[in-house]
């Protein structure tokens, strides 16, 4: 049981002494997001005009559906894939992240193109109007706006060196505010953990 | 009534306890760490709570737009730009909290109810009565904090849970007392249960009664079924049955279950077995004899809610239940494939367990969920050796198990007829492994089963470790959690 505590401590900080991913870019014009099209058969959408920053270790093409099926994703600049992914199918919501190599340079006018395979289920492809010059093509049928999506790098900050500002965010949304909210939610985990091992040793010696 | 429930607790043992207190612990760090109703539908369950509290009665219309005092405050939470956008994070400055508390302010003392609730309209009124006493003794407080003291509440719900999943255990497997504490523990701090019974969301209580049923089926089978036990069942199934519409999947094991016992009872006396299932099954279905009665007089479907949920008229019943076995099981020569590119039982419920959290939208990485196929497949291999050397005593307990597996099945085929209503627009509708959890009682026994699976000599050893790993799947579960809405 200590060693596993101890793995769990380990995993833990090395989880803390990493930095999580952040958004580098965005293509969204507009805070609010609206249904460009939805897709129940094979589709290949393609949408020019993207950036793609340097770095990017991931793209979040915003597709929405219950069980999102296999989806390959290529960044073209020219004729050629300078960044490609692909993420397996069971996806759901909008959580669709798709890792690609990332490129030393950042690189204009590129073409993010999504391809899949679904019979059934719905994709929806969220994002915002635009005129018909610059809007996305899904399956060679030019569409009534462009999809949203993020570009997303590792951070420069560790979860440690976040952690006094996550402690002040938790604070926020509620009505009833103060450090304790932190102090507690540390007490009750450290119960938590506490108990546990209580639990085992007095049962399972 | 209330002496015979304190003398049933009082011989739970001290790792019952425990286990209760753990559970409730982690609903409580669960309630906390998760932003104002960014579980899914709470906005609905909270809405059925306030129309209940202010004015009696209960929703009539389940359309989304929610009363206007809790729209507000979903806005100033910037709830609709959080929910399923995981690159936005919940409140994140000294303004927009400001802001927050500006507008919340103003929903103190606005009670006209709320006549919509959503996808909560059709539910039975059981859990959101229960809620109301929170909801009332805050109502001059702004809404987080009705919420917040709600979700308190339902937290007890998860301690129950845990604690009547430790005695199933200990009437189910009563060998080896060590190893009900295995299966308590780790379903205490399962990352799931505490998540929504953290939430104000009726599926709280259907865990905490489905694990009662669950425990007084196995007491039936161990020790008899008395008119006693009898009664308490009734009692249990009607509640159960008016908590929520998803209960009624275990009901046609649990008449199995009431058959099985009563019959057993017929070898000394056959009027007492009659008149004890009578007993059972009349107490507990005439809550559902009186919305069915209610439902005819007023001329609507007889099952109400029920009918429509479950897809009744849709297609044929053979294509509705090779649907439902797909949902779960690898389709069979011969038939449609309705999941062609998806593995379910991998991509949606072993995934959706190992963590899919907030509104469907925060997840591990990739790797993580690859990673957890390695303890997986480590447990299913110990639960099936444990399985393999005791199936002299599993021969013997046959009828039980058919019981258990029948109320399974009936959960299950709940959630593929629900599902398949919304098919082929959507593949699976109802693809969250939430809707698993009334049947914990049966995960905790194949816990400890793995757990005595390694063996006399290991078994504590192995024990440890899988409540070790369900801890720190708990632990991360919350970092992931405070990451995605304050990081």
């Amino acid at each position: 049981m200590a060693l596993s505590l101890l793995l769990i401590s380990t995993a833990m900080a090395l989880v803390l002494a990493h930095a999580p991913t952040v958004l580098s870019r965005t293509n969204r014009a507009l805070p609010t997001a609206d249904l460009v099209t939805s897709a129940t058969g094979p589709t290949r959408f393609c949408q020019a005009g993207e950036y793609l920053p340097a770095g990017t270790t991931a793209i979040r093409p915003w597709l929405a559906a219950n069980s999102g099926p296999r989806v390959r994703l290529e960044a073209i600049s020219g004729t050629r894939a300078i960044a490609a992914g692909e993420t397996g199918s069971g996806w759901t919501s909008r959580e669709l992240t798709v890792s690609v190599a990332p490129l030393k340079h950042a690189v204009s006018d590129v073409t993010i193109c999504v391809s899949f395979q679904v019979r059934d289920e719905e994709v929806e492809f969220v994002g915002f109007p635009s005129p018909l010059s610059s809007a996305a093509v899904s399956n060679g049928r030019p569409l009534p706006g462009r999809l949203a999506i993020e570009y997303l790098r590792p951070g420069s900050r560790s979860w440690t060196s976040q952690l006094l500002e996550i402690a002040r965010r938790i604070q926020f949304g509620r009505s009833l505010t103060g450090h304790w909210i932190v102090g507690l939610l540390l007490a009750l985990t450290a119960g938590l953990v506490a108990l546990v091992s209580v639990a085992l040793i007095g049962e399972l010696r | 009534m209330r002496a015979r429930a304190a003398r049933l607790l009082g011989r739970a043992p001290k790792a019952a306890w425990l286990c209760a207190a753990i559970a409730c612990i982690n609903a409580v760090s669960w309630s906390i760490l998760t932003p104002a109703f960014q579980v899914p539908d709470e906005p609905d369950h909270f809405a059925y709570v306030k129309q209940l509290a202010e004015t009696g009665t209960r929703p009539t219309s389940s359309i989304s737009h929610l009363a206007p005092e809790i729209e507000w405050t979903l806005r100033a939470d910037e709830h609709y730009q959080v929910r399923q956008q995981p690159q936005h994070t919940a409140l994140a400055s000294e303004a927009l909290q400001e802001q927050f508390k500006a507008v919340t302010s103003a929903t103190v003392g606005v009670s006209h109810g709320s006549p919509t609730a959503g996808v909560a309209t059709g539910q039975p009124p059981l859990y959101y009565a229960l809620e109301a006493v929170p909801y009332l003794l805050t109502r001059h407080s702004p809404i987080p904090d009705r919420l917040a003291l709600m979700r308190l509440c339902s937290t007890l719900f998860a301690a129950i849970t845990a604690m009547f999943v430790f005695m199933f255990i200990r009437e189910a497997l009563p060998a080896e007392p060590w190893a009900w504490t295995v299966g308590g523990l780790a379903v205490a701090v399962a990352p799931l249960l505490g998540f929504v019974s953290g939430a104000v969301n009726p599926e709280g209580m259907l865990y905490a009664v489905a694990a009662v049923t669950f425990y007084l089926l196995a007491r039936a089978f161990r020790r008899g079924l008395t008119t006693r036990l009898a009664v308490t069942i009734g009692v249990t199934v009607g509640i159960g049955l008016v908590t929520k519409l998803n209960y009624a999947g275990l009901l046609p094991g649990i008449l199995l279950g009431l058959a099985i016992a009563s019959v057993r009872v017929a070898r000394t006396s056959r009027t007492a077995a009659l008149w004890r299932f009578a007993v059972a099954v009349g107490i507990g279905l005439s809550p559902a004899g009186l919305v069915v009665l209610a439902n005819a007089f007023a001329r609507e479907p007889l099952l109400g809610a029920f009918h429509g949920a479950l897809a009744l008229d849709k297609g044929s019943l053979l294509d509705e239940l090779n649907y439902a076995w797909q949902l779960y099981l690898p389709h069979l020569p011969g038939t449609v494939d309705d999941f062609p590119g998806l593995f379910p039982a991998r991509q949606i419920w072993f995934n959706g367990y190992v963590g899919l959290y907030g509104w469907l939208d925060t997840t591990f990485p990739l790797w993580v969920y690859n990673f957890a196929l390695l303890p997986a497949v480590a447990i299913a291999l110990l639960c099936a050796r444990a399985l393999f050397e005791s199936r002299a005593a599993l021969r013997s307990r046959l009828a039980e198990l058919v019981v258990y597996a029948t109320m399974s099945a009936g959960v299950l085929w709940m959630i593929g007829a629900a599902s398949y209503g919304y098919f082929p627009g959507v593949d699976a509708y109802f693809s969250e492994v939430r809707y698993f959890l009334p049947m914990l009682a049966l995960f905790g026994v194949l816990l400890a089963l793995a757990a005595r699976g390694a063996g006399r000599r290991w078994g504590p050893v192995a024990g440890a470790l899988i409540v070790m790993l369900f801890l720190a799947h708990d632990l991360f579960s919350q970092a992931l959690e405070i990451g995605r809405y304050y990081g």
